[in-house]
C-alpha cells in the first residue's frame, strides 16, 4: 500500500446556473495574458452541446487518453517512441480554429468616430493578428442549445443512442440541458504528464496538483492531445504549455481556488482524499464498466488505523489526514456514492467528481395521476427526459446501473425532505424510498445539508499545505502579475 | 602583403580562426543560456496557429536536414568504413542520391516554411527578425549543399577523405587547412556557412535541437515531485493518539 | 509597473555575450608546431622533389648548392611566386623546364626552417642513396590486364593499397555510364594526353602536386604498383576520347526529385488522418 493524498473536487450539476463566474475569476487572475486569451482553464458547458474545443470528447479525432493494448496501457496519442517521428508535426494536435480566434473590439472607435446618422460601433478584432475580423465561434458559444441543430446534435455522447433516443431528446417539448463546468481534473493516472517528453508535466507528490514546469518544457506540445479533457493549452506566445493549477498558491495559504471561491450557485466542493498509488495501473486497465466501482476502491477510508499508519509512513502530514477525514469529497464519492467521474473510459482517473443532475421533473401529471412512475415509488428513469445512457456516456462509461444509482438516491431524498417540511408525502413512504435508495436517515439529513445548507468551511476542507517543510519556496506571485505567469522569473518573450 | 599572404590570412581566417570562435561560442552560450535562462528553451511550436501547411513545412524539412546532418556525421565519425561502402559505384550512388533526396526534403519544408511565414496573418504576429535570420542562413546552408552535391560531386567520398580529417586536425587544436583551402568557392562557403551557423545557434531557437527528449524513452510514464522528504513522519497535531 | 531585476539582466548578459569571450579561443591555436626539417620535407616537397631520383614536376633537388647559392636559395624558399615576378633569369628557365608549374610558397616557412632543409637537402645529396629518391616505375608495355586493373581501381571497386580514396570520388571520365564518376576535379580523359604521357603521368600520381590531392596522397600514398594499371587506364582513355556523358548529372537529378516526390506522397500517406479540423468541417457539414 502506497498511500498518497490528493486534493479532489466534486461539482455538484444540479446546483449550477450556468453564471460563468468561475470561468471569469480564473481568467482574470491566470490567463489574461498575450499568448493566454483563448485558453480557458475553467469554462463552462452546456450539455447536450459539443463544448469547448468543439468535440473534444471525440476521441478518434482528438486521440486523447489511453487505451489497453495487449494487457497495456498506452496514450491514444503520442507515447513513449511514437513521439519521434510525430514530434516535427504533432499529428493529433488542435489548432486555434477548433478552440476560437480570441477577440477584443475597437471601442476607441467609439469616441473618434465622425458625426453621423448612424451610431458609431466598436468592430471586433482579433486577439492574436489584430486585424478586423468575423467571430465565428466562441468558448461558450452553444451555451443554452444555441445553434442545437449543428451543436447540441454533434454531442459526442449521443454517439451509441439509438436515433429514437436522439429524436426523442430534441423535441422541443421535452427540450432538456444542463450545465457542465470543467476544469483539470489533477488526474491519479494524468495523460499529460505521462505524454511530457521533458518531463515538465509533473504531479505534486504532496497534494497531487498536476503541473507544468514553465523552465522544462520545451514545446514539444504531445500533452495537448493526450489530455483527453483539452485541459493542457499551448501559449502561442511563450511556445509553453500551461494548464490549470488549481489555485495552489491560494490553497498553500488555505483559501479556495479562484473558481471554487466564486462559485455563485456553490455547486463546488474541495477535500484531500488518501489513494493507494499502487493500484493505479491494474485498475486503470480495467474494463469500462468495472472503471467507477474500481476507482472507488483505490480510494481509501482516512478512519481506517492500518491506512492512517501507512499515510503516516509516507510522510503524509498528521494534519493532512485529520483534513481527509472531514472531507466532504470522500462523503460524496465513496460513502453515499452519488458523485462520479467524467468519461472514466478515458482512463486517466480524473479526481474531480460530478453530482449527475436529475434534470427537470421526471414525471408529469395525467389528471390526477403521476405517469412513468414504477412501482409508484421512483420516476421510470428509461422515460426520463435525457436518456440515461447519455448521462452514462458521461459519468459512468456506459454504465447506467451506478448511474441509477445516484439519480436514485437523490430523488429520494427530495422525497424525504418534502415528507419533512410540506408534508405531502407520508414519512413512511419517504423511508421506503430512503431504504429502496440505499440510504440511511442521517445520511439523507447529512447529504441535505452538504448540498443546500453548506458554507464556505463545509465545502472547502483545504489541508494545510506545510510549504514550511518545502524544498524551495516560490516566489511572491504578486510581484510579478502582468509581467509573468506564476512564479516565473524571466519575461516571457518570443523570439531567439 | 602580397596577393598570396593575403589570402593566406584569409583562408585562416576562415578555416582557423572562426571555427574555433564557432565551437568555444557555441559551448559556453549554450551552457550558460541554459543555466541561465532555460525558459527560453523552447521548439517555439507554431503549429498551434496553422496546422495545414505547417505539415508540409517541418515534416520535409526536419526529415530532410537530419538525414543530411546524419550523413555528414558519419563521414566524420567513420570516413574509413564510408569509403568501403563507396567503393562499389552502385552503393556509392545509392548514399549519394538518398543524401539528394534528403536535400530536396529540406528544400521543400523551407520553402513552404517561408510561404508560411509571410503569407499566414497569424504566423506573421509570432515571426521576429531572429526567425529570419535562421531561415536565411539555413537557406544558404542548403542551397550551397545542393549545389556541391550536383557540380562537385560526389561529397560523401572526398568529404570522407577532405573533410573528415581537417575537422578532425581541428577537434584535435592543430587545424591542417591545406585540406580545405583548394576546394572551390562554393563548398568554402558552404563549410564557412556552417560554422556561422554553429556561431549563432546558441542565440536563435535552434537550441531546441539540443534539448530534443531523450530520457522520455526510458522513465517512467508517470512523473511525481517530492517537495518534501516523503519517509519524515510528521506530526504537529495532538489528536491522533501515537502509542 | 515594471521591477528592473538586477538578477534577470545579469543572467541575460551572461549568455549573450558569452560568445565574446570566446574569441580568446583564438590563442590556443596560434601557437605553431615546431617543425623537423626532414618532416617537413615529407609533408610538403616529396610530392614535386626527389633528392637523386631524377626530375618529377619540379627538377631534382641532388646537389642544389652545386648549382645556386644559399642566399638565392633561401630568398626563392621564402617566396618563389615573387622571385618569379621579379623576372629572374633562373626562376624563368626553372618555370620553363617544369613545363609551366609554379612553385608555391610553402606553409610556415620561415628563414631559419628554409636553412634547415636546405642543409638537409646538402646532407641528403652526399648519401649513396638518399632517403628522397623516390620510386622507379617500371617501363614495360601496358597490357589490356592493366587496363581492367585500372578501371577497378580508379572505380574503388579494387581499393587502393594504401586507404586513399579512389579517383572516381572526385573524378569523371567520359566512358563511364550511369551516374558517372565525380565532379570536384577535373575530368580525366585527357590527362594523359595532358601530362605528356607516361613518365609525367607517373610521375604525377606518384606525388599528386594538385593542392587537394596533395595532403591525401601524402598520408595515403598510391602505391607504385597501383601506377601502372592507372596510367594504362588512363592512356586508354584518351586514346578513346568517348564523347562526354552529359545525361550523367540530369539522371543524379531527375533521381533525387522523383524520389523525393514519391517519398512526399508515401508521407501524406502514412499521416493521411492527420488532425486537420473538427469544428470547421462540422459547422459546414449541417
Ligand atoms: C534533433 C531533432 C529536432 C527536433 C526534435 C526538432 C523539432 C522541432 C519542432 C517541434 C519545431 C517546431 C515546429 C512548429 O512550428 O511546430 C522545430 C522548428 C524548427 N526547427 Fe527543428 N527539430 C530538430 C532538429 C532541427 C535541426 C537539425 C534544424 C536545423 C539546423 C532545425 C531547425 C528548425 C527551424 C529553423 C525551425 C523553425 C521553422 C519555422 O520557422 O517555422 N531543427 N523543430
Ligand atoms: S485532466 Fe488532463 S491536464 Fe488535467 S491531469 Fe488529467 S490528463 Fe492532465
Ligand atoms: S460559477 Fe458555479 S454556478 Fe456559475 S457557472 Fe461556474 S460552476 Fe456554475
Amino acid at each position: 500500500m502506497d498511500v498518497r493524498s490528493q486534493i479532489s473536487m466534486v461539482f455538484h450539476l444540479d446546483k449550477c446556473i450556468g453564471c460563468h463566474t468561475c470561468s471569469i475569476a480564473c481568467k482574470n487572475i491566470w490567463t489574461d495574458r498575450k499568448g493566454t486569451e483563448y485558453m480557458w482553464w475553467n469554462n463552462v458547458e452546456t450539455k447536450p452541446g459539443t463544448g469547448y474545443p468543439t468535440k473534444w470528447e471525440d476521441q478518434e479525432k482528438y486521440k486523447g487518453g489511453w487505451e489497453v493494448k495487449n494487457g497495456n496501457l498506452k496514450l491514444k496519442s503520442t507515447g513513449k517512441a511514437r513521439i519521434i517521428p510525430n514530434i516535427f508535426h504533432n499529428p493529433h494536435q488542435p489548432s486555434l480554429d477548433d478552440y476560437y480566434e480570441p477577440w477584443t473590439y475597437k471601442y476607441d472607435e467609439l469616441f473618434t468616430a465622425p458625426e453621423g446618422n448612424d451610431q458609431p460601433t466598436a468592430k471586433p478584432i482579433s486577439m492574436i493578428t489584430g486585424e478586423p475580423m468575423d467571430i465565428k465561434a466562441g468558448p461558450n458559444w452553444d451555451d443554452d442549445l444555441s445553434g442545437s441543430p449543428i451543436y447540441a446534435e454533434n454531442d459526442p455522447n449521443f454517439d451509441n443512442l439509438s436515433e429514437e433516443q436522439k429524436a426523442q431528446m430534441f423535441a422541443i417539448e421535452r427540450l432538456v440541458f444542463f450545465y457542465f463546468p470543467r476544469i483539470c481534473n489533477h488526474c491519479l493516472n494524468p495523460a499529460c504528464v505521462a505524454s511530457c517528453p521533458s518531463g515538465a508535466l509533473h504531479k505534486r507528490g504532496e497534494d497531487g496538483i498536476v503541473l507544468v514546469d514553465q523552465e522544462r518544457c520545451r514545446g514539444w506540445r504531445s500533452c495537448i492531445p493526450a489530455c483527453p479533457y483539452k485541459k493542457t493549452y499551448y501559449n502561442w506566445q511563450t511556445g509553453k504549455s500551461e494548464k490549470c493549477i488549481l489555485c495552489f498558491p491560494r490553497i498553500e495559504s488555505g483559501q479556495a481556488p479562484a473558481c471554487f471561491h466564486s462559485c455563485v450557485g456553490r455547486i463546488r466542493y474541495l477535500g484531500v482524499l488518501l489513494y493507494d498509488a499502487d493500484m493505479i495501473d491494474e485498475i486503470a486497465k480495467l474494463p469500462d464498466n468495472e472503471l467507477v466501482e474500481a476507482q472507488r476502491r483505490m480510494i481509501l477510508d482516512p478512519n481506517d488505523p492500518e491506512v492512517i499508519r501507512a499515510a503516516r509512513e509516507n510522510g503524509v502530514h498528521d494534519s493532512v489526514i485529520e483534513s481527509a477525514q472531514k472531507s466532504p469529497i470522500y462523503k460524496f464519492v465513496k460513502e453515499w456514492g452519488i458523485a462520479l467521474p467524467p468519461h472514466i473510459e478515458y482512463r486517466t482517473l480524473p479526481m474531480l467528481f460530478y453530482v449527475p443532475p436529475m434534470l427537470p421533473v421526471m414525471t408529469s401529471m395525467d389528471g390526477d395521476a403521476k405517469k412513468n412512475m414504477i412501482e409508484g415509488m421512483f420516476p421510470d428513469f428509461d422515460k426520463a427526459r435525457a436518456p440515461m445512457e447519455f448521462l452514462a456516456n458521461l459519468f459512468s462509461a456506459g454504465n447506467t446501473g451506478v448511474l441509477k444509482y445516484t439519480l436514485k438516491k437523490q430523488m429520494a431524498i427530495r422525497q424525504y425532505r418534502r415528507a419533512v417540511t410540506v408534508g405531502d408525502i407520508t414519512m413512511e413512504a419517504a423511508k421506503k424510498m430512503l431504504l429502496e435508495a440505499d440510504c440511511s436517515v442521517e445520511a439523507a439529513e447529512e447529504i441535505y445539508k452538504l448540498t443546500t445548507l453548506c458554507t464556505f468551511d463545509d465545502r472547502f476542507v483545504i489541508p494545510p499545505a506545510h510549504r514550511e517543510e518545502a524544498i524551495e519556496m516560490m516566489k511572491d506571485p504578486l510581484e510579478y502579475k502582468q509581467q509573468v505567469g506564476f512564479g516565473l522569473r524571466e519575461e516571457p518573450m518570443r523570439g531567439a | 602583403m602580397n596577393e598570396n599572404t593575403f589570402f593566406d590570412y584569409l583562408n585562416l581566417f576562415w578555416f582557423t580562426i572562426l571555427p574555433y570562435v564557432a565551437l568555444f561560442t557555441f559551448f559556453i552560450a549554450t551552457i550558460q543560456r541554459y543555466r541561465g535562462e532555460a525558459f527560453t528553451y523552447s521548439s517555439l511550436s507554431s503549429q498551434f496557429l496553422e496546422n495545414k501547411v505547417h505539415f508540409w513545412a517541418m515534416v520535409p524539412f526536419h526529415y530532410g536536414i537530419l538525414t543530411v546532418l546524419f550523413g555528414h556525421l558519419i563521414g566524420f565519425l567513420c570516413p574509413a568504413e564510408l569509403l568501403a561502402w563507396n567503393s562499389e559505384p552502385i552503393r556509392l550512388y545509392i548514399f549519394e542520391v538518398t543524401g539528394f533526396i534528403a536535400a530536396i526534403f529540406t528544400l521543400v519544408g523551407l520553402f513552404n516554411i517561408i510561404i508560411r511565414r509571410t503569407s499566414n496573418a497569424r504566423i506573421k504576429m509570432v515571426t521576429t527578425t531572429a526567425d529570419w535570420v535562421v531561415i536565411a542562413i539555413i537557406v544558404f546552408q542548403v542551397i550551397t549543399g545542393v549545389y556541391t552535391a550536383v557540380f562537385h560531386s560526389w561529397g560523401s567520398s572526398w568529404f570522407a577523405s577532405s573533410m573528415a580529417p581537417y575537422l578532425w586536425s581541428i577537434v584535435q587544436f592543430s587545424p591542417e587547412i591545406a585540406y580545405v583551402t583548394p576546394l572551390p568557392i562554393m563548398v568554402k562557403l558552404h563549410i564557412i556557412s556552417a560554422f556561422v551557423i554553429v556561431t549563432l545557434f546558441p542565440f536563435t531557437r535552434l537550441v531546441h535541437v539540443l534539448v530534443v527528449p531523450n530520457p522520455y524513452l526510458w522513465r517512467k510514464p508517470q512523473v511525481v515531485r517530492w517537495y518534501w522528504n516523503r519517509k519524515k513522519i510528521r506530526t504537529t497535531s495532538f489528536k491522533i493518539d501515537r502509542k | 509597473m515594471r521591477h528592473f531585476k538586477l538578477e534577470s539582466l545579469a543572467s541575460k548578459l551572461n549568455w549573450r555575450f558569452a560568445g565574446i569571450s570566446s574569441v580568446f579561443a583564438l590563442f590556443l591555436c596560434t601557437s605553431l608546431l615546431a617543425q623537423v626539417p626532414t618532416e617537413y620535407y615529407k609533408q610538403n616537397c616529396v610530392s614535386c622533389h626527389t633528392i637523386g631520383g631524377g626530375r618529377l614536376t619540379g627538377p631534382d633537388l641532388k646537389d642544389l648548392s652545386k648549382r645556386q647559392d644559399r642566399e638565392w636559395l633561401v630568398n626563392w624558399l621564402m617566396d618563389p611566386e615573387g622571385i618569379l615576378k621579379s623576372g629572374d633569369p633562373y626562376a624563368v628557365k626553372m618555370q620553363k623546364e617544369s613545363r609551366g608549374a609554379v612553385m608555391t610558397r610553402s606553409p610556415g616557412m620561415t628563414k631559419s626552417l628554409a636553412i634547415a632543409l636546405l642543409d638537409l637537402i646538402d646532407e641528403e645529396s652526399k648519401l649513396e642513396k638518399s632517403q628522397f629518391a623516390g620510386s622507379q616505375i617500371s617501363d614495360r608495355p601496358l597490357l589490356q590486364e592493366d587496363i581492367d586493373e585500372g578501371l577497378a581501381l580508379f572505380m574503388g571497386s579494387t581499393k587502393l593499397k594504401n586507404g586513399g580514396p579512389s579517383c572516381v570520388s572526385c573524378h569523371v571520365v567520359n566512358s563511364l555510364d550511369g551516374l558517372s564518376g565525380g565532379r570536384l576535379g577535373l575530368n580525366l580523359t585527357r590527362a594523359y594526353a595532358r601530362l605528356e604521357g607516361r613518365k609525367g603521368l607517373s610521375a604525377w600520381l606518384i606525388s599528386p602536386p594538385s593542392k587537394m590531392m596533395n595532403p591525401i596522397y601524402k598520408k595515403y600514398p598510391i602505391d607504385e604498383e597501383e601506377i601502372l594499371p592507372l596510367v594504362a587506364f588512363l592512356k586508354n582513355e584518351t586514346e578513346k576520347d568517348a564523347p562526354e556523358n552529359t545525361s550523367a548529372m540530369i539522371n543524379f537529378l531527375l533521381f533525387g526529385i522523383g524520389g523525393a516526390v514519391l517519398l512526399l506522397v508515401l508521407f501524406d500517406l502514412i499521416w493521411n488522418k492527420r488532425f486537420r479540423a473538427v469544428r470547421e468541417p462540422m459547422v459546414k457539414g449541417n
